[in-house]
């Protein structure tokens, strides 16, 4: 009788620590689900700016007739992600 | 004696004299516009095999003049352009920025030997002080007047540049050693300079100007031009192996 019930107030308090942790766990995800998604975004937009500042640094290497340098490289990425990616 | 001790009084005098007028300060203001043109981007593409990208002729067509300023003193020299801010959503869009070195700063040091360095701190996570070989220069006795002094061509010797040699118009009425980027070392100031892909103009020359010029060293680890090259590529092996990946596939 004694082992029933201790497992009976087992299961009820890891089911009702269960559905606790549900349902405050459940808004937290729903959160965090939505700033990922902008990271995603933001982080699509700094990608794009990695091809874009490198191909335009290739290109301003040709026209110029230097060498392909690090900080031109920088600054078109800053460059197009300050015009780009920041709102 | 009393007529010995009045000449050395006198030469001293006349010694002190002299330091004093050799005591040079200014400022010296630089219009900055690009000097290079559609049609010499299409022979340059044309060279490799490329049809120039509109991309290219917008950012030709949308390049505006800048300002640099040449700050100096009798013992160094500091060249800087117009605050950034003031560009406000036309970033990376001026290709006359990038031709007068986007953000960095260039200085010049006069102790036994003259020594220019360009100020990188946006790229390492401290500043380096990036020194340049001592620059060569040829001068020509052509002439001409910009504003209201005489200024000699000079042309730079150093290999630096594919399809230019730099060329600078200096005065030697100001015996100040400086000019604008890395190009030092003529005996006057350089009012003006054809560079690469963009020409300094001096539009405003301030001499010994009543408010004292005070430039301090930028601090920073200095470095040789090859060292500092090492530690890029030691620090960004990704970026040369994409520029490799690049040239081996065109």
């Amino acid at each position: 009788m004694k082992k029933v019930l201790l497992a009976l107030v087992f299961v009820l308090a890891t089911g009702t620590t269960f559905m606790n942790a549900n349902s405050s766990e459940s808004e937290e995800v729903i959160m965090e689900t939505t700033e990922a998604v902008e990271l995603i975004q933001v982080a699509g937009c700094a990608r794009d700016c990695v091809d874009s500042a490198f191909e335009q640094t290739i290109d301003q290497a040709i026209e110029s007739g230097e060498l392909v340098e690090m900080d031109d490289y920088m600054w078109n990425y800053e460059s197009c992600y300050y015009n780009n990616c920041l709102n | 004696m009393k007529i010995q001790l009045k000449i050395i009084f006198l030469l001293l005098f006349l010694i002190s004299l002299g330091f004093k007028a050799q005591e040079i300060s200014g400022r010296i203001t630089y219009n900055v516009s690009l000097n290079l043109t559609i049609e010499q981007v299409t022979e340059r593409y044309k060279g490799v095999n490329r049809k120039v990208p509109q991309s290219s002729k917008d950012r030709i067509n949308s390049s505006r003049d800048i300002l640099a300023f040449l700050e100096f003193d009798k013992q160094h020299s500091i060249q800087s352009l117009e605050d950034e801010l003031k560009n406000d959503g036309y970033r990376g869009k001026n290709m006359t920025q990038k031709g007068a070195g986007n953000n960095k700063l260039y200085y010049t040091e006069n102790a036994f030997v003259q020594k220019t360095s360009i100020v990188e701190c946006k790229i390492l996570e401290e500043c380096v002080l990036i020194e340049q070989p001592k620059a060569e220069w040829k001068i020509f006795q052509e002439t001409k007047i910009i504003g209201s002094y005489l200024c000699y061509r000079a042309e730079y010797q150093n290999p630096i540049y594919k399809y230019k040699k730099p060329i600078a118009w200096f005065a030697p009425k100001i015996p100040a050693s400086y000019g604008p980027k890395i190009f030092t070392g003529l005996p006057g100031l350089i009012l003006e300079l054809e560079d690469n892909t963009v020409t300094y103009t001096a539009i405003k020359i301030e001499l010994n100007p009543q408010e004292k010029i005070s430039i301090e060293k930028p601090e920073g680890k200095a470095l040789t031009q090859e060292k500092y090259e090492a530690l890029l590529k030691k620090t960004f092996p990704a970026f040369y192996k994409k520029i490799e990946d690049y040239k081996t596939s065109n």
